[in-house]
């Protein structure tokens, strides 16, 4: 069976479900991070597959997929760099703890 | 001649509003200088407006000077501000002008010592640009915005003293009472909007002879019952003879000469509204004569001296009220005894305002000098005084001129005024004309006898050994001199013929220049009024010439024994306050606690209703935020799985669409 | 034949390790785990014929963000602590939601008709590195060039708020003695970071 546009969207599907999940669920903002990371590789999936079974002439969705490991990369160093400075106020990196906005 | 001075008329009012703004603002604490300011400021009003009624003798007729959009919003509300000059307004200008600033001049000896002194001034100025507002009101929506400003500055002066609960009280009293009137002027003005569509006097007139409305025919009904709180026409009049506790000066202004009449100009300015209801028209007249009557009887027992003066006040202001009401209340359309009802509707205007413009003189005149015998005498009780001819000539003196003006022998101002009331009531010739000429004939001979009781007990005699009298400086004592040469003199311009051979104009052919008067002058009714007045000072002085020295209290009037119990009603003023109090309490208090009752527990139950309800519901929800982010995610996404869920249920296909 | 093989075995092997990801208790292994899933996106990507994409993937996702996500771990948590607790209490409505979320999408999807449209690969650019760089340079330079700032200022704001606690505490501390000098001392200190 030929391998077509579909199969590659139902991997990203299942790929930004699991990276979805994880966010949702996992305490330790570290592996929150990790499951955004996952998310934007889901993405990149499909702008590739769109790309590449729609427009085969051109090029635009790898100039996505490049912008958006752009904006990964800031996101993560911003992220992480929070990360650090919660670690270093609360001595604790789960989630759940923190909500001092909240009040 | 080019009307130069009619385009600076603006600043006749705006120019006491600058003083009390620069007083208030900057010189409370230079006493002095506020006094100075507040005087220069009223004597340049002054010259200004002789100055427009210079141009206006000159024939430059009636104008509006000043017209400024002040909220325009077209079919909904327009209002303007503006000054508008006519003979009956350029009339209140002088009246005004003269009195404001003479008793500024009086102020500044009466009040010399005072510690508020600049407060007194820089209300006084409040005071002068509200009033001169308010005459030179083009509509009638600035008129009421002046009218209310007039009785703040009432309110204000007479809680002058506040630290004296019966001066707080009377401010109170008057502020409350006029502000019942105010009522229905105010209703008056919104009906005025919502009928006519206009605040404009002279398209009111117009559009109220077309009108059928209910509720527009009696649009000058409520219009009076504003004059009557203003007034102080009866039941209203309560407010005034408390309002003497006010310092003198502020009741030589206000509560005689100025703010009280403005109930009868604002009738007189309206006076061909009031025309076309002749009904309202004979209550206004019956209401006037009544006060005028009523209020004499009760100043005949009174014993401080200002309140006799206050309700002198009332019975002359019923006198103004007599005119204009009898005038109008043949209707315009009508013809009585040979007059058409519009030529008896100028001539109550014309006698109405004369009266105004006379007596404000002779009563500020009164009042002045009434303070500056309370300054010697330090008491307010006429039994209390006496002996003061000697000691106090130029006070007393004027004094009694003032005294024989109100009384109305002749050839004093009050003698031609009031007698043109009564030819009036005679020209008129329905039996409503006859009724209430006796009436005022009868309120001329008590107003003659209770001022000449107050004179012969307050000055013969011989003064008590306590008290040293004594004259008051130049600057109290210049205005008496100045207002009692008017009090002499004002009265000639009333009469046609006197006019006539004086050559100047006379005061009905100034207030009405297009109307081809007829002279109202009778020398039978004149010789009638004198003749009742005369009755009056003849019996004051045979009950009282002979004072002796032991009359030292209210205790010893003889005119107690002759009056037995009808005494005691005069001296309780026949009680009415006792009757507003009942129907206070009884009734008025009664029906407020029930509202109270319902606003705390109905109207405030249900807003604290609300405020519960909300609390509670809050609480409810107070778990949704929980403050934890990834709550908050699940929270997002479910909402968006249900929002996708529901199109893809309802409108397939719309997805994969929007997707392509 | 062989891109059908190499899409099975790539993608169900980038499912199991994004699931062992998400899953695992130890983090350490879960960024190995999210490394191997990476790579297995570059696979994948050379499949779709995007071989520039996937050299990239590796150098920036593998190389760089893994890298720090790793130093991360490393500075923060105590790797071998297993003792905690994994999922928070919302594990499976998060779950059901998703595989709703799931099934719906691909329902929608698959619904959508691009089946005609799939082309050979005869149709690609021949010089692809050649044209992205051109796309890049032409057509995106304006989002190219605010990408490049974006990148700037997460990267002077990264510094700035790893860098910050440390004189937040000072600051906190110097509190307790004495307020007046504290703001001078936080006067200072600013005053010194701009120098």
């Amino acid at each position: 069976m030929e391998i077509g546009i579909y199969h590659y969207l139902v991997l990203s599907f299942i790929l930004f479900a699991i990276g979805m999940v994880g966010v949702m669920v996992r305490r330790s903002v570290i592996l929150m991070l990790i499951s955004i990371e996952i998310l934007f590789n889901s993405i990149n999936l499909t702008a590739v597959a769109f790309n590449r079974f729609l427009y085969p002439e051109q090029v635009t969705g790898q100039v996505f997929v490049i912008f958006i490991m752009t904006v990964a990369a800031a996101e993560a160093a911003v992220g992480l760099a929070i990360v650090m400075s919660v670690y270093k106020n609360f001595k604790n990196l789960e989630i759940g703890g923190l909500n001092t906005l909240k009040n | 001649m080019n009307p130069t001075y009619y385009e600076l008329a603006w600043l006749i009012p705006a120019l006491p509003l600058f003083s009390f703004i620069f007083t208030v603002l900057f010189t409370q604490k230079y006493r002095d200088l506020t006094a100075f300011i507040s005087v220069a400021v009223v004597v340049a009003s002054f010259y200004l407006s002789i100055r427009v009624t210079m141009e206006m003798l000159a024939g430059a007729g009636s104008a509006q000077m000043l017209n400024i959009q002040w909220i325009p919003l077209g079919k909904a509300l327009n209002v303007s501000v503006g000054v508008f000059l006519d003979p009956l307004s350029v009339m209140m200008l002088i009246v005004v002008t003269t009195v404001t600033m003479l008793v500024h001049i009086y102020s500044l000896g009466y009040m010399k010592h005072e510690d508020g002194k600049s407060r007194f001034f820089s209300y006084l100025s409040l005071f002068t640009f509200s009033m001169l507002g308010l005459v030179l009101s083009d509509n009638m929506l600035q008129m009421f915005i002046f009218w209310e400003l007039v009785g703040l500055c009432s309110y204000l002066l007479i809680g002058y003293y506040y630290t004296k609960k019966t001066a707080a009280d009377a401010a109170k009293k008057a502020f409350s009472v006029t502000r019942a009137g105010d009522l229905g002027f105010f209703m008056a003005v919104v009906i005025c909007w919502g009928y006519f569509g206009t605040f404009n006097f002279a398209e009111i007139q117009t559009l109220y002879g077309e009108t059928t409305e209910f509720l527009a025919r009696i649009f000058p009904f409520l219009i009076f019952f504003g004059a009557m709180g203003k007034s102080g026409q009866f039941p209203l009049h309560i407010w005034l003879p408390d309002a003497m506790e006010g310092p003198t000066p502020v009741s030589a202004l206000i509560h005689a000469a100025t703010m009280v009449v403005a109930g009868i100009f604002l009738v007189a300015r309206a006076i061909m509204i009031f025309a076309q209801t002749p009904d309202t028209m004979l209550w206004v007249a019956y209401i006037g004569g009544f006060t005028a009557l009523f209020s004499a009887t009760i100043a005949v027992a009174q014993h401080d001296i200002k309140r006799i003066l206050a309700f002198s006040t009332l019975s002359q202001l019923g006198y103004m009220m007599l005119a204009l009401g009898i005038g109008g209340s043949i209707g315009l359309s009508n013809t009585s005894n040979g007059h058409a009802g519009s030529d008896l509707a100028l001539m109550g205007q014309t006698a109405g305002t004369f009266h105004l413009f006379t007596h404000a003189f002779f009563k500020a005149l009164l009042f002045l000098g009434a303070g500056s015998v309370i300054h010697a005498m330090h008491t307010n009780n006429i039994w209390e005084m006496g002996g003061l001819k000697s000691k106090m000539k130029i006070t007393v003196w004027t004094f009694i001129i003032g005294t024989i003006a109100l009384s109305g022998i002749p050839p004093f101002a009050g003698f031609w005024s009031k007698d043109e009331i009564l030819a009036l009531c005679m020209e008129v010739g329905t039996v409503h004309g006859y009724i209430l000429f006796g009436v005022a004939l009868a309120g001329a001979f008590l107003t003659a006898f209770y001022m000449f009781r107050l004179c012969l007990v307050a000055f013969w005699g011989k003064t008590p050994a306590s008290a040293h009298p004594h004259e008051s400086e130049f600057s109290m004592t210049f205005p008496l001199i100045v207002l009692a040469t008017l009090s002499v003199f004002a009265g000639l311009i009333g009469n046609h013929d006197i006019a006539h051979t004086l050559n100047i104009t006379s005061y009905a052919a100034f207030l009405n220049p297009e109307w081809n008067h007829e002279a109202v002058f009778h020398l039978s009714i004149a010789g009638i009024s004198v003749l009742v007045a005369g009755l009056g000072i003849v019996s004051a002085f045979v009950l009282y010439a002979k004072r002796p020295a032991e009359w030292t209290s209210e205790a010893h009037d003889p005119l107690r024994a002759k009056l037995g119990k009808l005494y005691t009603h005069l001296e309780n003023k026949w009680y009415i306050d006792e009757v507003w109090s009942w129907i206070l309490n009884n009734i008025l208090f009664r029906i407020a606690a029930g509202c109270a009752w319902f606003d705390r527990h109905i109207v405030d139950g249900s807003v604290d209703l609300v405020g519960f309800m909300t609390t509670r519901f809050g609480l409810v929800l107070q778990p949704v935020q929980s403050g934890k982010l990834q709550n908050y995610i699940l929270v997002v996404f479910v909402g968006l799985l249900f929002v996708l869920g529901f199109l893809y249920m309802k409108v397939p296909g719309i997805l994969a669409q929007m997707i392509q | 034949m062989g891109h059908a093989v190499a899409f099975y075995v790539f993608g169900i092997l980038a499912v199991a390790l994004a699931l062992a990801t998400i899953l695992h208790k130890n983090i350490f292994k879960s960024a190995t785990f999210m490394a191997g899933m990476l790579f297995c996106l570059a696979a994948l990507f050379i499949t779709l014929d995007a071989e520039f994409l996937a050299v990239v993937q590796v150098l920036v996702y593998i190389g760089a963000i893994t890298m720090l996500i790793v130093f991360a771990i490393m500075l923060t948590t105590r790797i071998n602590d297993e003792t905690r607790q994994k999922f928070n209490s919302q594990l499976w409505i998060s779950s059901l939601a998703t595989l709703g979320f799931l099934s719906l999408i691909i329902s929608v999807v698959l619904r959508g008709g691009w089946g005609g449209v799939v082309t050979e690969s005869g149709s690609l650019p021949p010089d692809m590195l050649g044209a992205i760089g051109t796309a890049l340079l032409s057509d995106f330079i304006l989002a190219f060039d605010v990408v490049s700032i974006l990148l700037l200022v997460a990267l002077i704001g990264a510094l700035h708020i790893a860098k910050q606690d440390d004189r937040k505490l000072y600051v906190q501390e110097s509190f307790v003695d004495d307020e007046s000098s504290a703001v001078k001392n936080h006067v200072k200190e600013t005053e010194e970071m701009h120098v």
